[in-house]
């Protein structure tokens, strides 16, 4: 059974928080557009989508039969903490899991970083999950999906540092 | 306008040169930084006293009760007064307890305002401006008189004697008494290197000199005697300040 | 992927704090609707853009999709305002306009890419770099570095500076062995200052002097002590604070990253772990706000070095009183041999879960040893070989109910024996938010304990709890007033004496409060575990029955289990050690099987809440170690019951028949208000007649630095030991006064 088929009867067991989270990235993925202003945010289940018709491209591709065995996570890098910048933020990616063993080793004289495993440093990304997915299930792969987070920041002001507090203050602000 | 400019200047502004810095080398850490000393560390003990302690009570009434934090300035000038003219660690430390707050808090302000001195001081506090309108009538001089006839220190140094510590400040706002030094908290003005070399003698000998113009006229009038309102005003009367009348 | 939330209510009364209703978050929220702000409309760049009132505007901008570069604003901090790189062109203004500390106007036109706006950005940007040394080369920022990149498209590429004294020079600072200070490089954005005061609660962290001369730094000299401080390194927008043990390791292009979990806690914190070759480099965080909003720990980020350490590579067979290296066939011949020579027969065979024992490994070894006919599984903690005082029969007995962004909902908290600082360092931070904008009021039975905010303390016992009760002290009647009280019950309360007492007290005070405290909305009786796999053990079940407790064991399988008291292990009983490094356990053992630590299996975590996450391998285990579950496959082969999964899906398969809530990954699933009762009534029932014996609740954590294998083979966690533990010198304080000349 691929992770996959496991993963939806997971799902169809509890349509609802499974689905509910679906619908919940997708519209982190809209949220950019200004027409999609925070109101539209509520709970209410997007239809699910119509499936596809997927060629299956694994059989002509001539990719070697291991990769069918290996799974794919299909998800969104999250935004490194130690920059602000947003540019690629909202790509989706598709990697492969490493393998157990043997896969990769260390030249023990210099430190050099070898592998044997060919997908280990592959790594593809796609301008939706849609296509992601279409793009996985077009190689035969087997692939689960991580839902992406989304920031809840509320709004922020800066007269709040100057506000007056009744009560004990509880931080003495500075800067 | 340029032209005119040297007829009104005294001489002097043009034959003492200072060098691109006559400032000592700061080293930033020496100065935003607290190194434990024997004179400066915080297990010297602190306290307000009696009436240093009322007159904080006073000014920490002021604020809200929450809000006692804004009294920090002043509490700390009152601690600088009370240990001899200089905030040590112990004076920063006591006055976060009094107002509960993070010590650091305080000593935020303590290294912003330059006025409170990190270091201990000499008895005199001889604060020499150097900005603009005095330097053009002639602090440069004054500057180099005072470090001259306290033996060649530089700016920022104390005397031997610890009598006095010169440094050079920004403006203190008495430019139409240029130039000038702030002596402890009396303002010297309408100075010249005589004058100058009399107060620091005053001061050496323990005495206290009157402040204000050296030059013997009244406080910023024209120096060449009045030019205007130089009669009797007119009306409106008896409604006047009594001086106006 | 910025959202602003709308459902919050206005920061000027309740703080910057927002009361969220997550998306995700799988309560359901119907009923729980705050009050809709008004929303206000502005043009950014000619696009309409709707933003909830009273937001900043650099907040509105990023709505419409601009990038506005930044130092000092950061989502998470108050507002400074000091850098001016966020400097946009409003309509009517004469001047540019700091984006981040004006207010966003109803109807205003924005610009965030003129020339003027250009001009004014490389402007601030000159500024800034006339004093920023020219050391990328030798700077572990270089490539993930704001400055950097803003200077690709603001900084002109030649200096109108020069000056002959040369660019400032500032002394470096000495904040502990965790976090280097290279203080010529700092901007004085000053978001270090405001992460140590708002959010670590380090008040000892300032700025001092001013204009060029000013200082980050703590005046006196004192390290940063905090259990947070590791997010500094992150949130510095230049190299001035970097990572100390990272110093010079990597580049951040050389590096994989992989998204994983943490297992240092049980929170379960996101994070991303960052590995070169077979070697994990550096741990960060990820961004979850049900989770950990965007820190992590220092034990989570800095622990990783003990991975390299004391790791048992091979399998070790004991032959007399030392270990010998063997074969994997031959390690398990071993171990069937032994269980069958010591005549362990049902529940004589012993299987204990230790710390960072993962779910399928868990769920693997409950059903061999179930299979092998013993109900034997205990729980490596105190009293771990006795079923839990809670019982594990409903899950709103043992999780976080709150959950952890409900935290900030709370109004009121009692925290009963435990120590939120040490056992869920980023729970704390939140907690301290939520005390320092809202009216938070939080209440401690227990030990005595340095929290980050301010708490009434309610005595230090099982009595205190039922004096608290009686509802007489204060804290008692602002509790009982409190429209969302929130208990926090620390996991070391089950392992004390008065465990049975206090769940029994508690129980009966939830049944009584119940319109407050367990109400559809709102699950205000949460228990904090402190131990990655302890959840997902009670979500499988992985305690002994009453009957199995009292047998005395023959056969001891430790699973991870590290701290497990030696003289609870009968003498003569055959013991199997399986996990990475070779701690405690190991030492008992007869066999030991080397296992795979976190960040090299892809596992499921369940954390506090409950809420299933998936780990992700980053790099393979070193040597002959293999993933925990594959072992106990492999066992179970051995000894002749072999288990029924052949590979990892049919493993989550079956975790799905134990409970399906193993595989929903990502959500928290709460319990009904009526099961949730029921289950309390249940214990309630369970423990009356419960004597109180009097002992204080001791904080369970002593040593936050050191609390598994992994952070006790760590160099840098016994650096953080002695250093602020112990208060003594790390062993690497003369670095800060060295000059910078000598390293580089």
């Amino acid at each position: 059974m691929s992770i996959l088929q496991a993963w939806r009867q997971a799902a169809t067991s509890s349509v609802g928080p499974i689905r509910g989270s679906y619908t919940a990235f997708d519209r982190g993925l809209t949220t950019k557009s200004t027409s999609n202003s925070p109101k539209e945010l509520s709970d209410i289940a997007a239809p699910a989508q119509p499936t596809r018709d997927v060629m299956v491209a694994d059989v002509i591709s001539g990719a070697p039969s291991q990769l069918r065995h290996r799974a794919v996570r299909v998800y969104q890098p999250t935004r490194n903490t130690m920059q602000c910048g947003q540019a690629k933020g909202d790509r989706w990616r598709i990697d492969f899991d490493i393998l157990q063993g043997g896969g990769r080793w260390e030249n023990p004289l210099m430190g050099w970083a070898s592998s044997a495993d060919y997908m280990q440093g592959t790594r593809m990304s796609f301008r939706s999950k849609e296509d992601a997915i279409h793009f996985a299930e077009k190689q035969g792969w087997d692939y689960y999906v991580q839902q992406s987070t989304v920031k809840r920041i509320p709004p922020k002001n800066y007269a709040e540092n100057y506000l007056y507090r009744p009560g004990t203050l509880r931080i003495m602000k500075t800067k | 306008m340029l032209a005119r400019l040297p007829r009104r200047l005294p001489i002097q502004a043009f034959q003492a040169r200072r060098p691109l810095s006559t400032t000592l080398q700061r080293k930033s850490d020496a100065l935003f930084v607290h190194r434990d000393t024997p004179y400066n560390n915080p297990k010297i003990a602190f306290e307000f006293d009696a009436e240093t302690m009322k007159r904080a009570n006073e000014i920490i009434s002021h604020y809200p009760p929450q809000y006692k934090k804004a009294a920090v300035i002043p509490l700390l000038d009152l601690g600088q007064r009370q240990n001899k003219g200089w905030t040590s660690i112990s004076v920063m430390n006591y006055v976060a307890k009094l107002l509960e707050m993070p010590p650091m808090r305080v000593y935020e302000v303590a290294t912003f305002y330059t006025m409170f001195n990190r270091e201990p001081i000499g008895t005199n506090f001889v604060q020499v401006c150097t900005t603009t309108p005095c330097m053009l009538r002639g602090s440069t001089d004054i500057l180099n008189t005072t470090l001259q006839h306290l033996g060649g220190i530089k700016p920022g140094q104390t005397t031997k004697d610890g009598k006095f510590t010169v440094v050079e400040v920004e403006c203190q706002g008495a430019c139409s008494n240029a130039p000038m030094i702030v002596v402890g908290d009396d303002y010297y003005e309408d100075l010249t290197p005589e004058t100058t070399r009399k107060i620091l003698d005053a001061f050496a000998k323990g005495e206290k000199p009157k402040p204000g113009p050296q030059s013997g006229r009244f406080t910023s009038e024209n120096s060449a005697g009045l030019t205007t309102l130089t009669t009797k005003p007119y009306g409106p009367g008896e409604f006047c300040l009594p001086e106006f009348s | 992927m910025l959202r602003i939330v709308s459902t919050v209510s206005r920061p000027s009364s309740t703080g910057r704090l927002g009361k969220v209703v997550g998306s995700q978050h799988s309560r359901r929220t119907f009923a729980s609707t705050s009050a809709k702000q008004a929303d206000i409309t502005l043009t950014v760049d000619g696009k309409e853009v709707t933003v909830p009132q009273g937001s900043a505007l650099i907040q509105a901008c990023e709505a419409a999709g601009a990038t506005i570069p930044r130092f000092c604003y950061h989502e998470r901090l108050a507002i400074a305002g000091n850098c001016r790189m966020c400097l946009v062109e409003v309509e009517r203004s004469p001047k540019p306009v700091a984006s981040c500390a004006m207010p966003a106007m109803p109807g205003s036109k924005v610009w965030t890419n003129t020339p003027l706006v250009h001009e004014a950005r490389e402007g601030v940007m000159e500024f800034l770099l006339a004093n920023h040394p020219l050391d990328c080369p030798v700077c572990d920022q270089a490539g993930e570095c704001d400055l950097q990149d803003q200077a690709m498209r603001y900084g002109s590429d030649r200096t109108r500076f020069h000056e002959i004294t040369g660019k400032r020079a500032v002394e470096n600072k000495d904040l502990g062995p965790l976090v280097k200070t290279s203080m010529n490089r700092c901007i004085q954005c000053t978001r270090c200052v405001r992460f140590a005061n708002e959010v670590a609660g380090v008040e000892e962290l300032g700025t001092t002097g001013r204009g060029n001369d000013l200082q980050i730094g703590m005046y006196v000299e004192k390290t940063m002590d905090s259990e947070l401080s590791g997010n500094v390194v992150d949130l510095c927008p230049v190299g001035a604070l970097t990572s100390k043990p990272y110093a010079f390791q990597a580049r951040p292009w050389e590096l994989k990253n992989t998204e994983s979990i943490d297992v240092m806690d049980a929170l379960g914190s996101n994070i991303r772990v960052d590995s070169r070759g077979v070697q994990v480099m550096r741990i960060q965080p990820r961004t979850n706000d049900d989770v950990n909003e965007e820190w992590i720990s220092d034990k989570t980020r800095f622990a990783y070095d003990g991975l390299r350490f004391q790791r048992l590579t091979t399998p070790l067979v004991k032959e007399g009183d030392r270990f010998v290296s063997a074969s994997w066939e031959d390690a398990l011949a071993a171990i069937a041999k032994g269980l069958t020579a010591s005549g362990a027969q049902g529940d004589e065979i012993q299987a204990i879960s230790g710390h960072l024992a993962d779910t399928e490994a868990m769920v693997a070894l409950k059903d061999l040893v179930n299979r092998l006919g013993s109900d034997n599984l205990a729980l490596d903690q105190v009293g771990g070989t006795a079923p839990p005082v809670h019982g594990v029969d409903v899950r709103s007995n043992y999780l976080f109910n709150s959950t952890i962004p409900g935290v900030e909902e709370a109004d009121a908290i009692l925290l009963i024996g435990t120590n939120p600082r040490h056992e869920a360092a980023v729970l704390n931070s939140r907690i301290r938010k939520s005390w320092l904008h809202t009216g938070l009021e939080v209440g401690l039975i227990g030990e005595r304990i340095d929290t980050t905010y301010g708490y009434d303390y309610l005595g230090g016992d099982a009595n205190a709890l039922s004096e608290f009760m009686t509802g007489k002290s204060e804290f008692a009647k602002k509790f009982k007033a409190a429209k969302k009280p929130l208990i926090i019950v620390g996991s070391a309360v089950a392992e004390h004496p008065d465990a049975a007492a206090t769940y029994n007290a508690l129980s009966r005070y939830v049944e009584l409060n119940k319109s407050t405290l367990v109400t559809p909305e709102w699950n205000g009786f949460s228990i904090l575990q402190r131990v990655a796999s302890r959840p997902a053990a009670y979500e499988i079940g992985f305690v002994p029955s009453k009957k199995a407790s009292t047998t005395k064991p023959k056969f001891v399988y430790l699973l991870n289990a590290d701290e497990v008291d030696p003289k609870s292990i009968p003498q003569d009983a055959f013991v199997v050690y399986q996990g990475h490094h070779g701690d405690l356990g190991a030492q008992l053992a007869d066999v030991c099987l080397p296992a795979a630590a976190y960040t090299e299996k892809s596992t499921t975590w369940v954390n506090t809440e409950g809420r299933s996450q998936l780990g992700r391998s980053a790099v393979p285990p070193p040597g002959a170690s293999r993933e925990d579950w594959k072992i106990i496959r492999a066992l179970s082969e051995v000894v002749g019951s072999p288990l029924p999964y052949e590979d990892v899906l049919e493993i989550r398969d079956r975790m799905w028949e134990i409970s399906p809530t193993l595989v929903r990954y990502d959500v928290t699933e709460p319990t009904s208000a009526e099961v949730a009762l029921a289950g309390l009534k249940a214990l309630s029932v369970r423990t009356t007649g419960a004597k109180i014996s009097g002992a204080i609740f001791q904080k369970p954590i002593t040593n936050f630095y050191q609390t598994d294998p992994i952070s006790r083979a760590s160099v840098t966690m016994a650096q953080c030991t002695r250093s602020f533990v112990k208060g003594e010198n790390y062993g690497f304080s003369d670095i800060g006064k060295a000059p910078e000349a000598a390293f580089a």
